[in-house]
C-alpha cells in the first residue's frame, strides 16, 4: 500500500514539470488567444473594452479575411496533394530501386527541410528573378522565351511561386518518414508477389500502398498543421503577402492586423478562426481516412 | 532506491523552480532615482539609417549639460518589438525616437491608443520661430488635428523623384528635365525608344511621399489639408480624379520597368529596383537622399545623383516639394514627464544641430566610416551642409517658386480588418499588372476614405 502510494507520487512529480510547462506555454496562452478575441484592445498598452462577439462579426464581412482563407485553402489542398504524391514516388524509388547512389539521393532531397526559410526564400528569389532569375534565364537558353513570366508579380501566377517553394522543401521530410514505414514491409512479399509475375507498379499499389496508410493518414494531419504554419512563414518573408493581397494566407493577415494595424483583439479573433479550422479540417481527415489497417 | 528516488524529485523540483524563475520579471528600480541622486531619464531610440553613434553622443551632451541626469539609452534596430515588451511590462521609457510610417505601425498603433503625451507647450514661441516654417502645423505633428502637438519633428528630409544627373546635365546630357506631368510622360515615351523605362518604384509603399506632393500640387494646401483628413469629395473632385489618372497612367507598363513588382513584392528586391535607376534601364523613383548611403555599395564611381520634384499638372503652378520628418515623442505614462520636454527641446539646440550634421556611420561591410549628415528642421541647419547632392536637395526645396508641403494621414481610431498601406499604395502593384483599373482604383479610395472619416476622433 504504501510502496504504491510513494510510487505514485514519484510519477506525479515526474510528470509535474512537463504539465507545468504545458499548461503554462500551451493551455494558458491558447484560452487568453480565446478570451481576447472578445475584446477590442490595440496591443501596446493594456486598455482593453470587452465588444463580445463583435470581431467574429466584422470578420464575416471583411474580404481580406476571406481573400486570405482561401489562399490557405488553396496552398494547403495542393501542398498536400502534390507533397504526397512526390514524397511517397521518391520514397519508393529510394526504397525498392536498383541504382547507385541512392544515400547521395536520399541526403539530397532532405536537405531543403535543414535549410531556413530566409535561405530558401533567398534562393527562390534568385530563381524567380525575371531578368536575372534562374527559371527566366533558362527558359531563353532552351527558345522556349514564350514561357518566361514575371513569377513573383503575375496576380494569377505569384500564388503557385509561393506553393512550388513550400512543395519544395516539404518533399525531403515526409520522403524520410514513408521510407521508414517502407523499410519495415518485410522483404518476403515483394518476393512471392514477384513470383506470381507482379510488376513492380502492382506490387507497389498492392503492397507498399496499403501498409504504409496508417503513416500516410498520420502525415495528414502534419500537413494541415504544418503548411498553415510554414505558409505564413514563406509568404511573410517572400512576398508578404503582395502583390495587392494575392498571396496572403490566414496567419499573416493576422499578423498584420494585430501588430500593424492597432486591432490586436481583432487578430485573436481570426486566430480563433484559424485554431478551430485546423482542428475541425484535421478532425474530418482523419475521419474519412479511417479504414482498416493492415498488419505484417 | 529510496535515496534515487529523493533525488529524482529533487531534480525535479529543482528544474520546476528554474523554469519558473525564468518567468519572474527583473526587481524594479526606484522611481526613476539612482543610488547616488541622479535622475535617469529613459530614451529609447530606434538604430536605422542614421546609425547608433549619433543617439550616444546626444546622450553624453545632454548628461554634460544636465549633471544631475543620467540618460539611459535603449537602442535597438528592432526598437518596436522591444517597447510593445517594456509598455506590457511597465516598463515606460521618458523619451522615444521612433518614425511615423515604419512597417510595424508602431507609432500609428500608439496614437490610435492615446498612449503619447501632447507637448505642445515644448514649441513655444520661441522655438517656433526657429523653425522650418509649418514643420509642427501638420498631421505628422499634430496626429489629430486639434492644434495639439504630440510629436516632435527632429529630421526632416525633401523627397521627390531621383535621376541620374548625368543623363540630364553635363558632357553626356540625354534627355530635358520634364516640369509638367505631359512633358514627364513625353520624356517616358522618347526613352522608351531608346529601351529605357521611364519610371520604377522600390516598393509600393514609396508612393506614400508622392500622393501627399501630388495632392497638394493637384489642388493647392486647402486641398492637401482637406484629403488628409478624409474629407468626402476628395477623389471624386476634379483634382483627386487627376491624382488616381496620372498615377494609373504612370503605373501602366508603359512606363514602368518591367521587373518592378516582381521585385518589389521579393525580399529585398526594392533596392534591385532601386539599382535599375542607377543601371539606366529606369529613369526616375520616388525616393529621399537615404538611397546614396543605402545603395553606395552598388554605385560606380562617378554616378551623380539628381532629385527634382514631382512633375506639375500645369506650367504656371508653384512647386510642391513633400518632406519627410521623423519624430520624437513622449508616452503618455512616461515618469520624467517634465525633464523629457526638455530633451525635446535640447533636440533643436546649437549642440545637437551641429553633432547631427557631423554625423557619421561605419559601413557594416566595408568598416569604412562615411559622412552621413542628419538634418534637423532648424532654420539655416541645412545651409550648412556640404556641397553635394544633398545640400542640393535643401536647396530646392527652400528655393523660389517651390513650397514645402509635410504631414500624413490623420490619425483615427483602430479600424479592424482595413489595411491602409495595402488600400492607397499596394493598389498601385495592381495597377500595374492589370488586376485593377483607374475606376476600380478610384472607387477604392472612395470607399476607404468614407470609413476612414468615419473613424476619425
Amino acid at each position: 500500500m504504501n510502496r504504491k502510494r510513494s510510487e505514485r507520487r514519484f510519477v506525479f512529480a515526474c510528470l509535474a514539470p512537463a504539465v507545468i510547462l504545458m499548461v503554462l506555454f500551451i493551455f494558458i496562452p491558447t484560452i487568453n488567444v480565446f478570451r481576447m478575441s472578445l475584446y477590442r484592445m490595440g496591443g501596446i498598452t493594456n486598455k482593453q473594452t470587452f465588444i463580445g462577439l463583435e470581431n467574429f462579426k466584422t470578420l464575416l464581412g471583411d474580404k481580406n479575411f476571406l481573400q486570405a482563407m482561401q489562399n490557405t485553402i488553396l496552398i494547403i489542398v495542393l501542398v498536400m496533394i502534390c507533397t504526397i504524391i512526390l514524397a511517397v514516388l521518391f520514397a519508393a524509388l529510394l526504397n525498392r530501386g536498383t541504382f547507385k547512389g541512392k544515400n547521395f539521393f536520399r541526403v539530397i532531397f532532405y536537405i531543403p527541410n535543414i535549410l531556413s526559410i530566409v535561405v530558401i526564400a533567398g534562393i527562390f528569389g534568385a530563381i524567380y528573378n525575371p531578368s536575372t532569375g534562374l527559371l527566366n534565364t533558362f527558359l531563353k537558353a532552351i527558345h522556349l522565351d514564350g514561357l518566361a513570366r514575371q513569377w513573383m508579380a503575375e496576380p494569377n501566377i505569384v500564388i503557385y511561386s509561393v506553393i512550388f517553394a513550400l512543395i519544395w522543401q516539404a518533399i525531403g521530410y515526409y520522403m524520410v518518414m514513408y521510407m521508414a514505414s517502407m523499410a519495415a514491409i518485410p522483404p518476403d512479399y515483394y518476393e512471392a508477389a514477384s513470383l506470381d509475375g507482379a510488376t513492380e507498379i502492382q506490387m507497389f499499389f498492392k503492397i507498399t500502398f496499403p501498409l504504409i496508410w496508417s503513416n500516410i493518414r498520420t502525415t495528414l494531419t502534419f500537413y494541415i498543421i504544418s503548411t498553415i504554419n510554414l505558409s505564413f512563414l514563406f509568404v511573410q518573408i517572400m512576398t508578404n503577402g503582395g502583390p495587392n493581397g494575392n498571396t496572403e494566407v490566414a496567419l499573416n493577415y493576422m499578423y498584420k492586423q494585430a501588430y500593424t494595424n492597432g486591432s490586436y483583439g481583432y487578430g485573436m479573433a481570426i486566430g480563433v478562426v484559424i485554431f478551430l479550422f485546423s482542428f475541425i479540417l484535421a478532425g474530418i481527415v482523419n475521419k474519412i481516412t479511417d479504414r482498416e489497417v493492415y498488419e505484417f | 532506491m529510496k535515496m534515487k528516488k529523493v533525488t529524482a524529485l529533487l531534480l525535479t523540483v529543482a528544474m520546476a523552480a528554474t523554469m519558473l524563475a525564468g518567468c519572474g520579471s527583473k526587481e524594479e528600480k526606484a522611481e526613476g532615482k539612482k543610488e547616488d541622486g541622479k535622475t535617469v531619464l529613459k530614451f529609447a531610440a530606434f538604430e536605422g539609417g542614421n546609425g547608433a553613434e549619433i543617439w550616444k553622443n546626444i546622450e553624453k551632451a545632454f548628461e554634460e549639460e544636465h549633471k544631475d541626469v543620467d540618460v539611459e539609452l535603449h537602442l535597438s534596430s528592432e526598437l518596436d518589438k522591444d517597447l510593445q515588451k517594456d509598455f506590457k511590462n511597465g516598463n515606460v521609457p521618458d523619451v522615444v525616437y521612433y518614425n511615423l510610417g515604419q512597417e510595424s505601425g508602431f507609432v500609428e498603433t500608439m496614437l490610435k491608443e492615446k498612449a503619447i503625451a501632447d507637448i505642445s507647450d515644448v514649441f513655444d514661441d520661441e522655438l517656433k520661430g526657429k523653425l522650418v516654417g509649418g514643420i509642427t502645423e501638420n498631421a505628422a505633428a499634430q496626429p489629430y488635428g486639434d492644434g495639439k502637438v504630440y510629436l516632435a519633428p527632429i529630421i526632416y528630409t525633401p523627397t521627390g523623384l531621383w535621376y541620374n544627373k548625368d543623363l540630364f546635365e553635363g558632357a553626356n546630357k540625354k534627355y530635358d528635365l520634364p516640369t509638367t506631368w505631359d512633358e514627364f510622360f513625353a520624356l517616358g515615351d522618347k526613352a522608351k525608344a531608346d529601351g529605357i523605362s521611364l519610371f520604377t518604384y522600390p516598393q509600393s509603399g514609396y508612393f506614400d511621399a508622392t500622393m501627399y506632393q501630388m495632392l497638394a500640387q493637384a489642388g493647392g494646401i486647402d486641398f492637401y489639408n482637406k484629403a488628409v483628413n478624409y474629407d468626402k469629395k476628395t477623389w471624386t473632385s476634379e483634382e483627386g480624379k487627376k491624382v488616381v489618372d496620372t498615377i494609373a497612367k504612370l503605373a501602366s507598363p508603359d512606363y514602368i520597368q518591367a521587373d518592378t513588382v516582381a521585385n518589389a513584392n521579393s525580399d529585398g528586391g526594392f533596392k534591385i529596383n532601386q539599382q535599375n535607376v542607377i543601371d539606366g534601364k529606369a529613369l526616375f523613383m520616388p525616393n529621399g537622399n537615404w538611397v546614396i548611403g543605402e545603395m553606395a555599395n552598388s554605385t560606380p564611381e562617378g554616378f551623380n545623383w539628381g532629385m527634382m520634384a514631382p512633375p506639375k499638372f500645369n506650367a504656371d503652378e508653384d512647386n510642391y516639394i513633400y518632406t519627410f520628418t521623423e519624430q520624437m515623442w513622449i508616452p503618455a505614462d512616461a515618469e520624467n514627464m517634465d525633464l523629457a520636454k526638455e530633451f525635446v527641446k535640447f533636440m533643436y539646440s546649437d549642440t545637437v544641430v551641429d553633432l547631427m550634421l557631423n554625423n557619421k556611420v561605419v559601413n557594416k561591410e566595408t568598416n569604412e566610416e562615411s559622412a552621413a549628415p542628419i538634418v534637423s528642421p532648424v532654420l539655416g541647419a541645412s545651409d550648412k551642409l556640404e556641397d553635394g547632392t544633398i545640400k542640393d536637395t535643401y536647396t530646392l526645396a527652400s528655393s523660389d517658386g517651390y513650397e514645402a508641403v509635410a504631414g500624413t494621414w490623420a490619425t483615427t481610431k483602430p479600424i479592424d480588418g482595413f489595411d491602409m498601406k495595402a488600400t492607397v499604395y499596394g493598389a498601385i502593384d495592381a495597377l500595374n499588372t492589370g488586376e485593377m483599373t483607374a475606376d476600380q482604383y478610384q472607387k477604392q479610395l472612395v470607399d476607404a476614405w468614407e470609413k476612414l472619416l468615419e473613424n476619425v476622433e
